[in-house]
């Protein structure tokens, strides 16, 4: 009886367990079958194609919780989000806390909340509950299966941060340093270009990667320039950007990410395009991110 | 009913109430047990209904064709086979009381209660049968709700097998960690239990060195140790780390700190296996005139790690999964592979599938200590 018993079971768990084999037809895509329903009609195949162009009627946001806009964010941001590395209640200037402040304004809405939450669960579309995020995301086709994006609003090279004194200045030379990345970010997929000799290290945070970088453990981290000339702004002359990369598909457009099907897309995007035509968001950008990415010397990626 | 008995006292076991017993009971009364199994097979059906029902749901959650789905359909079909043989079961138990109230009516008290028996085994064999389909059923039916979104953001087998290289060559870094720190681990905990045991005012002050070396280093969480020790001493340039290659620093810290942790583990276990040695061994072994070092090596240690071999390995398997908590200081190993992997599909599947390589390797270890264990058991108490 014992031995039956338990070659039954066996059986009911093996069979359990193929169950899940089911139904993951082969050569699906990568796409989640339960994202809603808003593909784009054309097929992705950069920035432009992967933004909603929809421009709507400010009016016509509905905030998440009455009259508040929840944003969330991946701290820290030096330059985007200043004020503090952890508390988002902290936050008290920065480029995007600013175009934040901006849209509440234009909203009408008396409260403004910041959320922290992890980069890669933004991207990945797993956060929830909030009506924009922020968090310096480039646009892509991969990403925009699983969020909506709004207009683009700033443009980024991916920048290399390393100690004060490391050079880093070519192609050969950026194929042999031991790299740094944050996990979720494009600078993954410029370093898949790349083809670095030495495998890079993958930090879930991105200030455990700036510590390896101080601890030598990484000898260049890659992140959009803007982020690592916050971070280099802030180093005290340790760490600094040495060079950015012109990808070949142009630089990486950071647009606000919208949780997907949301119906509040054209009211954002109308703001972004007040802020735009004002030009407000070009004077957020001086005011708020003091290094220049303009004068970082170039490597170009054939 | 044939038979009579006072039937207050259910609980005697039969077997006791044999002639001759210094104690005579009565025989518990007589039950064929039909009412019990017409309730059982009843339950039966309901929960074969029930998991065809959750079985259904899956299926229509299932978006396949040709052979692929005749493959699923199949795998379905066998499970519903569990709730129609609890069912089965169920009117076998009721065939077999009713069997019995035959016999017992036609005086034959012995076979009805053989009969009765039987029945009452294929009832408990219906609960077995019912529950272990429920469960399973229940499986299915989590996995197809929401249109299988579980199955699709986790159990998606095309991602597990894009990545299958990737992690493959991540898992070995594991592999490595692993294989290292456990023989670390053995030489270093079993030294640090020695020391703690050592007698004597003399060694007291390294005697308290260890205990407060365990009762840290068991307290506090790997993962910070890890963290703590790998960025740590990477940011104070620690001698000897300091001038290694950059790969070969975050393994051998990464091995130093999990070997800190379960170090720890470790002595406790090997304290735990000397202190079980009879003092009388050691004190033998003395007489005989074998130094102290020498009475450890070859009287008390020996017989100490054979019986605590299974613990050991079980500690053995919780080192061999840690070795992915030093994802957190950005190696890629098989987690942090994993989440590249996840990130660059949105989708869990992958991670699933680093969860995987670890079931291969930690299923049969576990298996192997139980079986050592039972044998164990067996040859210290099975009395030959």
């Amino acid at each position: 009886m014992k031995f039956r018993s338990t070659v039954l079971t066996g059986a009911a768990l093996a069979l359990a367990v193929a169950l899940t084999a089911c139904g993951s037809s082969s050569g699906s895509s990568a796409k989640p079958e339960n994202s809603g329903s808003k593909a784009p009609a054309t097929k992705c195949t950069g920035p432009a194609d992967a933004y909603l162009k929809t421009v709507g009627s400010v009016e016509s946001f509905k905030p998440i919780t009455a009259d508040t806009l929840t944003v969330v964010t991946s701290l820290p941001g030096p330059g985007f989000f200043e004020g503090s590395d952890d508390d988002p209640t902290d936050i008290t200037s920065g480029y995007e806390y600013d175009i934040a402040r901006a849209m509440q304004k234009a909203f009408g809405l008396n409260n403004l909340v910041i959320r922290n939450e992890s980069f890669d669960s933004i991207t990945a579309g797993q956060a929830t509950d909030y009506d924009l995020a922020l968090s310096q995301i480039s646009i892509t086709c991969e990403r925009a299966e699983v969020v909506d994006f709004s207009m683009p609003y700033f443009e980024s090279n991916q920048g290399v941060l390393v100690r004060t004194g490391t050079e880093v200045s070519t192609l050969a030379e950026a194929k042999e340093v031991q790299w740094g990345v944050q996990t979720g970010t494009t600078a993954i997929d410029l370093l898949d270009t790349i083809k670095p000799s030495k495998s890079p290290r993958v930090y879930q945070q991105l200030p455990d990667g700036y510590t390896a970088l101080e601890a030598e453990q990484v000898d260049a981290f890659l992140i959009d320039t803007a982020i690592n000339l916050g971070q280099a702004a802030r180093s005290g002359g340790k760490f600094e950007v040495v060079a950015q990369f012109e990808q070949p598909g142009g630089p990486d457009q950071y647009g606000a990410i919208i949780p997907k099907g949301s119906a509040n897309v054209g009211a954002i995007n109308a703001v972004f395009k007040q802020l735009t035509d004002s030009g407000e968001i070009k004077a957020l950008a001086t005011k708020d991110l003091t290094a220049d990415p303009g004068n970082i010397p170039v490597i170009t990626i054939k | 009913m044939t038979e009579t008995s006072t039937g207050d006292s259910p609980a005697t076991p039969a077997l006791l109430a044999t002639p001759g017993a210094p104690r005579r009971r009565a025989l518990p009364a007589f039950r064929s047990n039909l009412t019990t199994a017409v309730a059982f097979a009843i339950s039966a059906g309901i929960s074969a209904a029930v998991e065809w029902w959750m079985l259904i749901y899956f299926d229509q959650s299932v978006d396949l064709s040709g052979s692929e789905l005749a493959v699923c359909r199949a795998v379905e079909i066998l499970l519903g086979l569990f709730g129609v043989a609890a069912v089965f079961y169920g009117l076998l138990a009721v065939n077999r009381a009713i069997a019995a109230n035959r016999l017992a009516a036609a005086s034959d008290p012995a076979s009805a209660r053989v009969r009765a028996e039987d029945a009452r085994d294929a009832m408990w064999f219906v609960v077995g049968l019912g529950l272990t389909a429920l469960i399973v059923a229940f499986i299915a039916f989590l996995l197809g709700a929401n249109d299988g979104a579980l199955r699709s953001v986790m159990f998606d087998f095309t991602f597990m097998w894009k990545g299958h290289n990737a992690l493959l060559n991540a898992f070995w870094l594991n592999i490595k960690i692993f294989a290292v720190t456990q023989v670390l681990v053995l030489v270093w905990a079993l030294l640090v239990a020695i020391v703690r045991l050592l007698p004597g005012r003399a060694c007291a002050p390294v005697r308290i060195l260890a205990i407060v070396y365990t009762d840290v280093f068991r307290g506090v969480p790997a993962i910070i140790v890890i963290y703590l020790v790998v960025l740590g001493f990477g940011l104070a340039r620690v001698p000897g780390f300091d001038s290694m290659s950059k790969d070969n620093q975050i393994f051998w810290l990464a091995v130093l700190a999990l070997t800190l942790v379960y170090g720890a583990y470790v002595s406790e276990v090997y304290r735990a296996g000397l202190e079980s040695i009879h003092w009388s061994q050691a004190a033998a072994a003395r007489s005989l005139g074998l130094s102290q070092w020498q009475t450890l090596r070859h009287v008390v240690v020996p017989q100490a790690v054979r019986r605590i071999l299974p613990p050991l390995l079980n500690d053995a398997v919780a080192l061999q999964k840690d070795t992915a908590l030093t994802s957190i200081v950005g190696y890629v190993e098989v987690l942090g592979a994993a989440q590249l992997l996840k990130n660059k599909y949105f989708n869990l599947s992958p991670v699933f599938g680093a969860a995987l390589f670890f079931l291969v390797i930690t299923i049969p270890f576990t298996r192997f200590v139980d079986y050592l264990l039972k044998r164990d058991k067996q040859r210290t108490q099975g009395g030959s």
